[in-house]
């Protein structure tokens, strides 16, 4: 694939890797077929460039201080934390506010009415007045109304079991079982949703500084998560406190292993079909810095080989003690960490012969294992490169903000052209039978968020959201066959503006590799799971954990360092944690092994 | 009354409306620009949605019709419809003929909603083309504050002629006269008034006020996008 990017993009990239290079790797990027299906999608798994990864990377790098304002909540975990926060000299406060009743389900949902923690991200130090004040609209939820000297509020609901394990442990002294805390995926707290971006009226995105430290795509929404890991250990222990003079601390090592639980839906997919140039980017990110890496020479560098080594012993660790809910639409995690095992002794194999290629070995590993192993060492081996990943990240926010317009002036035989050529997978696929276009997706009446109804049964088709690519590229072609091929597209689509959007998104992307999953998304054996674990990879979910096809459960910046590392500038390798381990007698009782 | 409101939250919230009002999603994803951009700028975006609702509706699916075309010029008879549907047409034939032959013109007949005008302009200097758009309008038509200059996108310039209410001229005179010049055709266009892009990134910055009554309108036509779950579909849901 030797597509030449658009200038944008290709200028900050030459600049750092030089245009011989950059060519080098754009010849070694992968088919897009090869890529962009649904199943090859909900296979890649999280590296460097995924957002969470690239936030918690950057506090490290700034030595971010947060520290607490004021905690003050009671034995049930009712009350107040204010925390102050200096990135890199960049001043921020958040406010949470923790509640503690029993509701029957916490799903998290944007409809629910009530949330364990409700927080707000201020710009700059935010005296308890205004933060009142905030509180009072914060109480309305989604009808509250805030400005744009805050960046969002935030939700959050407890694992009602681990979080009162963990609360119930520290109370007698002693700590909860970290292998109990692990089967529930690692957290005690569930991220349930970042409203910014004008929401309610907040601050938005474009609006930020150029040098603001959350200017860089959804690190807002990440350092949100962050920050509600921190309050969850603050609360834990403040309860704790109150329930018992002598209540423990959380071990140290055990909260670096706890992340911050996720659970999305269907809504996922209505996004990255929205907004094509997000999946674009993010797909070229990560596929690039893989065409660097197997295009080194060969041999590579021991030190980085013995990095890979290390991080697929790591990863193999991982697959085989983190999370043990029962998995669907996945590897078992056993085998995946089987296959990663092997791939450590070839490459032990290859070290040994001083010949460690990794062009040879992607190519063997794709030839031998299944997808999930495949990716997941991809994504190993772009973290040999932490700098790389690095500097090809800083084309992320240029990529997803590129301008989605028509052309008018292009002349329709080369519309017509460009369609041929980038859809023919689309143009490929009968949609004649109604199993091939079942389903449409659209918002719900009953929770706001997006629902896939089916086509003659549901009432939401007039107002559809946009999912339908192929139908609309199909559609588009048909209506521009019979055009005079030299006439422009301004004046095809003032005889059929219906086409603009999809004119606009054919035009976009045309000079960007990857573009559309690649997949019938209305199709009746379609399965939304691929392209949810896509898009939360993507933010950086470590493990996956699918609940069934349509709905995926997670966990976040496990092992992700702390606060008080944070401003040490340590916890730069992080990720694949291992369960800490805890002496039985600093163990509750009834958690230790039998 | 006024409300702080936030530009990607009318944004949101101008697509839906319009989606509700009939307006194609293709339209109404373009559209909602517009609708943010005069928010921003003449305060009065979602008071034109809630004012104009039944002509917008009306003219929802209207599809302009060429009347003259030249090799630099096209007018255009907009059949009644808002610049918010019939804008985005017109550039685009601005725009290509710019391209093609260094200066396009397109005059827009039989329209209304001027103040999305100035959108216009602002869209153009981000396909890198100078604009001037002039419009011509009984008073009693959009009566906005409508004057301003683009200092952050040099070439570019919204200017517009009053037209005396009543005026028997008024009748035969284009709405809209849109004039798109290619880089190097036009070195600058001097005009008096306030920066309208300065106004933009404000709001962008520091959010807007929008009068109560119209958001709260145009946000609950908003909300009738939500549909109805049948219990197949609820089975679906996640």
């Amino acid at each position: 694939m030797t597509t030449r990017l658009p200038d944008v993009l290709a200028a900050p990239l030459e600049e750092t890797f030089g245009a011989e290079r950059l060519a080098l790797a754009m010849a070694a990027l992968r088919p897009a077929d090869h890529v962009l299906t649904a199943d090859a999608l909900g296979s890649i798994k999280a590296t460097g460039l995924s957002f969470a990864r690239s936030m918690v990377a950057r506090m490290v790098r700034e030595r971010w201080r947060i520290r607490p304002r004021d905690i003050d909540v009671d034995a049930d975990g009712v009350g107040h934390a204010i925390y102050d926060i200096d990135a890199a000299g960049h001043v921020m406060t958040f406010a949470a506010f923790s509640r503690n009743e029993q509701v029957p389900e916490k799903e998290g949902r944007l409809c629910d009415t009530y949330f364990d923690g409700i927080g707000a991200l201020f710009q700059g130090r935010t005296e308890i007045a205004r933060i009142m004040a905030e509180r009072e609209q914060m109480k309305k939820l989604w009808g509250g109304r805030t400005d744009a000297s805050v960046m969002g509020w935030t939700v959050t609901n407890r694992s009602d079991r681990y979080f009162d394990a963990t609360v119930d442990a520290l109370a007698t002294g002693r700590q909860p079982d970290p292998a109990t805390l692990g089967l529930g995926g690692g957290y005690i707290l569930r991220n349930a949703g970042f409203y910014g971006n004008g929401r309610m009226g907040c601050g938005v995105w474009r609006g930020l500084d150029p040098n603001h430290p959350l200017i860089h795509p959804y690190h807002q929404e990440m350092f949100g998560l962050y920050l509600w890991r921190e309050f969850g250990f603050d609360v834990a222990e403040a309860m704790a406190r109150h329930r018992s003079p002598k209540a423990a601390r959380l071990d140290t090592e055990l909260k670096r292993f706890l992340g911050i639980g996720n659970a999305s839906g269907l809504g996922m997919v209505a996004i990255i079909t929205r907004w094509p140039l997000w999946l674009a980017t993010w797909v070229l990110v990560r596929e690039l810095a893989l065409a660097f890496a197997v295009t080194e020479p060969a041999p590579v560098p021991d030190a980085v080989a013995k990095r890979l080594q290390g991080l697929l012993a790591r990863a193999a660790r991982y697959y085989r003690t983190v999370d043990a809910r029962p998995l669907q639409h996945v590897e078992p995690r056993d085998q995946i960490a089987a296959n990663l095992e092997r791939v450590g002794d070839w490459l032990q194999q290859m070290r040994a012969a001083s010949a460690a290629s990794w062009n040879d070995l992607m190519t063997r590993v794709d030839g031998d294992f299944d997808r999930e192993t495949v990716e997941q060492v991809a994504s190993l081996l772009i973290d040999c490169y932490p700098e790389r990943a690095a500097a090809i990240d800083r084309i992320t926010p240029i990529g997803m903000n590129l301008a989605f317009d028509v052309v008018p002036e292009m002349p329709v035989a080369e519309l017509r052209d460009i369609i041929r050529d980038r859809y023919g997978w689309a143009l490929d696929i009968d949609l004649t039978s109604p199993e091939a276009r079942r389903y449409f997706w659209y918002r719900s009446e009953e929770n706001n968020e997006q629902r896939r109804g089916e086509r003659g049964i549901d009432s939401g088709e007039p107002v559809e959201s946009f999912v339908d690519v192929v139908g609309a590229a199909q559609t588009l072609l048909s209506d521009l066959q019979p055009v005079d091929g030299a006439q422009s597209v301004a004046r095809f689509l003032f005889d059929q503006p219906e086409h603009r959007y999809m004119v606009a998104r054919v035009q976009s992307t045309a000079r960007l590799p990857y573009a559309e999953i690649r997949s019938n998304l209305i199709d009746a054996e379609f399965l939304p799971v691929r392209i949810i674990r896509f898009y939360l990879t993507t933010m950086g979910l470590e493990s996956a954990a699918p609940k069934n096809h349509r709905w995926v459960l997670g966990v976040l910046m496990q092992g992700a360092p702390l606060r008080e590392d944070l401003e040490a500038g340590d916890g730069a390798d992080w990720i694949l944690p291992a369960p800490p381990t805890i002496g039985d007698d600093d163990l509750v009782p009834r958690q230790r092994a039998s | 009354m006024s409300i702080t409101t936030a530009v990607r939250e009318i944004e949101r919230l101008a697509q839906d409306a319009l989606r509700m009002m009939g307006v194609p999603f293709p339209a109404a994803e373009r559209a909602m620009h517009a609708v943010t951009w005069a928010e921003a700028v003449h305060g009065r975006g979602l008071e034109f949605l809630m004012a104009r609702e039944a002509d917008i509706r009306a003219t929802a699916a209207a599809v302009p019709r060429l009347i003259s075309e030249s090799d630099d010029a096209a007018v255009i008879d907009a059949g009644g419809a808002s610049l918010l549907t019939m804008g985005p047409p017109a550039l685009d034939l601005a725009t290509a003929l710019a391209r093609t032959c260094g200066v396009g013109e397109v005059r827009v007949t039989r329209s209304f909603g001027l103040m999305f005008a100035g959108e216009l302009v602002h869209w153009a200097a981000g396909r890198g083309l100078g604009c001037v758009a002039i419009c011509s309008a009984p008073a009693t038509d959009d009566p906005f504050e409508l004057h301003g200059s683009f200092s952050t996108t040099p070439g570019a310039l919204l200017r517009f002629r009053k037209t005396p209410a009543q005026s028997d001229a008024v009748a035969e005179m284009p709405t809209l006269i849109l004039q798109c010049f290619a880089p190097g055709h036009v070195e600058s266009i001097p005009v008096d008034g306030e920066d309208l892009n300065a106004r933009f990134d404000a709001a962008l910055r520091h959010g807007m006020k929008s009068p109560t009554a119209a958001f709260d309108h145009v946000a609950a036509l908003a909300l009738r996008i939500r549909q109805p779950t049948s219990e197949r579909s609820r089975n679906q849901a996640g």
